[in-house]
């Protein structure tokens, strides 16, 4: 029988639901009877698409040019990629910070009815000509994907006329998905097709595969990188801010984890099957009781259990009086959490470290891996309202509004309108995880707890595009389908 | 550009649309009318009677290589009977979208002023299936109003007129485009003339037209002229004629019932293959 091959879209893996509302309770009960269906809405605002993660994912790479080849607009939303690059290489200290290097075909109506090869081909030889590149990325897009440019026979055109640099074609043509992560996973299926090439190389004891999407802070990463050094391991941090080397030193790794655990879960999946690498897929270390779930995880991988539990004794101790002190300011808060599908789940459970109040969560995504949490945070929190989604702020501030958390952490922008005191949960820019970014998570939302001056002003003198009639209406009257 | 009559020609690859067109054309051109004709297949190659071989260039080429400014006589020839031919054009085979190639073509056109009041007729020659959204250009709001699809009496013919008139009626619910009926490109199959008149009858329109099959249509084709040209005196130049008159005369423009593929086998088995199956010798 002919393998069967991932094709990076995410909904092709059964029982993975987009859209829905409903309660914490009710899901895990429906989830588990297998009376949640794939549903949609007729009216939704707009979400990310393939292409524009499967760049972000990769653009802080070393020596590597990206080409998008899509029209000029394509590549608009890479602002917050190149914005985190720029950000990060200050905090690493990069005294000349670069801009990603990207070039855009600019497909145009020319192009697409004639076929954009001839500016593919010309965007390779400028890239190689002005950088030298070792790496070139090339990006399909909703454009050349509809009109068929064939990028992998360019490609391996190209290469043969450039062998120095490594010309990897990316099939994330924007239309394919709606679970973004599927961009994460069409970047890495190309990275283990053109670069690693199921190769076997020779394994190194100690090497471990750290994946880390881009809104992972340099604050985090060392965070990470210090509790697996505990442990006695190296550390290959990919692919943000890392270089061909480090890619190329993946297959020779002992373990694999991920730091969010739906950005690398698939590629993960097939180093094992390609490479023979274990890996631990557990949750996001937010909070002490996901931190140390992860750090077990991986210890159990490298078969450090015994040694895992005596630095988590250790660092319990020296973060426990802080918690505590964190939990004084914070207890009985109700909270509203939204969020990535890792990130949103994990910070759930991190309030529990402050004896908060789940009161309701968005995330984009339900699979097996958000029932296994929501079982564990229907222990803690009764009564608290989920909406699957992926942003959708109208029906995040209904939902708010209606609820009336005392603080809202996640992504802030419209929620801080309200006047809420708000935390951002995808801070890219400072420390969230691990035993030391609780303590700075925790102490930030207090102080807004403390002093939402700013939030309250700023509802004073904005106001959100919706109706005050909106606010009345059911936030889930426009999910059409989903339940049987 | 009220009175202009925009026709669209649909039907099976092969069947003889651009064939029928010009014959068509010639004989509107008899008539005295003005008739522009818009090629709307990369091939390019459905002026060709008209302009006595495959002497245009096409808009897309044009604009390819000398960009979008440019003058109306660069992508417009005159033909036989001062017709006035375009040949929209396309990628090469295989690469970049020929569809996309239709409408921005057809939109050069507009804008190019093609459109003028004198005209009484513009065809549209459309490739083979509406194989996209492109191919549906010409029926798009605006343009043609009236379709007619070119079949014979083979399954397969029958096959494609049943599936664009599937087409025919999406556009119909919001774009008023109509069938004005079937043109029998005839391939002398059994009972063909019948069968034609019972599938024509299931869509909810009617047989324009019975073109027989005459071997002076492909001895006109290889000397790049249309029939009436070629032989004014013959018969077939008549039909065309005829043909010609049957489109100037007709006032019957339907939305389409397009029928099962289940009843579409049933009037097969009805008119042809029943028979077939009992004559059937070596």
């Amino acid at each position: 029988m002919a393998e069967v091959k991932y094709s990076g879209v995410r909904e092709s893996h059964p029982g993975r639901i987009n859209d829905l509302g409903s309660t914490g309770a009710k899901v895990e009960q429906d989830y588990r009877k297998g009376c949640l269906k794939r549903a949609d809405r007729s009216f939704s605002q707009g979400l990310q698409c393939q292409q524009i993660n499967s760049m972000a994912a990769l653009m802080s790479l070393e020596d590597s040019v990206f080409i998008s080849h899509s029209p000029q607009g394509c590549v608009g939303c890479s602002i917050m990629a190149v914005d985190m690059y720029r950000v990060g290489q200050a905090h690493r200290g990069i005294k000349k910070i670069k801009n990603p290097r990207l070039i855009v075909t600019n497909l145009d109506q020319k192009s697409v009815v004639f076929g954009g090869e001839t500016k593919l081909r010309e965007a390779v030889e400028l890239a190689v000509k002005r950088y030298s590149p070792k790496l070139i990325f090339i990006y399909a897009s909703c454009a050349s994907g509809i009109i068929g440019d064939d990028i992998d026979a360019i490609s391996s055109d190209l290469q043969k006329q450039y062998p120095d640099t490594l010309i990897v074609p990316i099939h994330c043509e924007g239309f394919k998905s709606k679970i973004c992560a599927s961009g994460f996973d069409a970047a890495f299926i190309a990275i283990n097709k053109y670069i690693l090439k199921r190769e076997k190389i020779e394994k190194q004891k100690g090497l471990v595969n750290l994946f880390a999407p881009t809104t992972v802070s340099y604050a985090d990463q060392k965070e990470m990188e210090r509790m697996l050094k505990l442990l006695g391991v190296e550390v290959n941090y990919i692919p943000f801010y890392s270089s061909l080397e480090k890619i190329k030193r993946i297959p020779a790794a002992e373990a694999s984890t991920s730091i969010c655990k739906v950005f690398a879960d698939e590629f993960m999946k097939t180093l094992e099957e390609d490479y023979d690498i274990p890996y631990s897929h557990t949750v996001m270390p937010i909070g002490v009781r996901n931190t140390d779930k992860w750090y077990r995880g991986i210890a159990k991988v490298l078969g450090k259990e015994d040694e895992v539990e005596e630095i988590i004794e250790q660092e319990h101790k020296r973060i426990e009086p802080l918690v505590a002190k964190i939990r004084q300011r914070l207890e009985g808060k109700r909270v509203f959490i939204c969020g990535g599908t890792g990130r949103s789940f994990a910070a759930a459970a991190l309030i529990d470290d402050f004896g908060m109040e789940l009161i309701g969560l968005e995330t984009p995504t339900y699979d097996d891996d958000a029932q296994v949490d929501i079982e564990y945070l229907n222990k803690i929190h009764k009564n608290f309202v989920v909406d699957i989604a992926n942003m959708q702020p109208f029906e995040q501030v209904n939902l708010v509004k209606k609820l009336k958390p005392d603080a809202f952490i996640g992504v802030p922008e419209w929620a801080a309108k309200l006047g809420i005191p708000t935390t951002h949960v995808l801070d890219g820019k400072r420390p969230t995880m691990g035993y030391d970014g609780l303590l700075f998570l925790g102490n930030k939302i207090a102080d807004q707890l403390s002093n939402p001056g700013f939030n309250k002003k700023l509802s004073k003198h904005s106001r959100l595009p919706y109706k005050d009639s909106w606010y009345e209406q059911d936030p889930f009257k426009f999910i059409t389908g989903g339940q049987e | 550009m009220g009175n202009i009559r925009q026709i669209a020609i649909y039907g099976k690859g092969g069947i003889g649309k651009s064939t029928t067109t010009q014959n068509l054309t010639a004989g509107l051109v008899e008539h005295g009318k003005k008739v522009m004709v818009v090629g709307c297949d990369p091939k390019a190659d459905s002026t060709r009677l008209l302009l006595g071989g495959l002497a245009q260039k096409t808009v897309l080429d044009t604009i390819r290589e000398e960009g979008e400014d440019i003058a109306l006589d660069r992508i417009m020839k005159e033909g036989y009977g001062g017709t006035r031919c375009v040949e929209s054009g396309g990628p090469e085979p295989g690469v970049g979208c020929a569809g996309r190639g239709i409408i921005t073509s057809i939109n050069m056109l507009e804008n190019l002023g093609a459109y003028t009041d004198d005209l009484d007729y513009v065809f549209y020659d459309v490739l083979g299936d509406v194989v996209c959204g492109g191919f549906a250009m010409p029926i798009r709001e605006g343009k043609a109003k009236e379709i007619y699809i070119v079949a014979s009496g083979e399954m397969m013919a029958l096959y494609a007129a049943n599936n664009i008139s599937k087409g025919i009626q999406r556009y119909a619910r919001t774009g008023g485009v109509r069938l004005g009926g079937i043109i029998c490109n005839s391939r002398n199959v059994d009972r063909e003339l019948d069968l034609l008149r019972a599938f024509s009858s299931e869509l909810g329109t009617k047989l324009l037209y019975f073109v027989p099959r005459d071997n002076i249509v492909q001895h006109a084709e290889i000397n790049k002229k249309t029939v009436i040209e070629y032989r004014p005196d013959s018969n077939q130049a008549q039909e065309y004629r005829n043909l010609a008159q049957a489109v100037i005369e007709n006032e019957d423009f339907v939305i389409p019932t397009p029928m099962t593929q289940e009843r579409l086998e049933q009037i097969l088995m009805e008119y042809g293959m029943m028979e077939l199956a009992d004559d059937y010798k070596i």
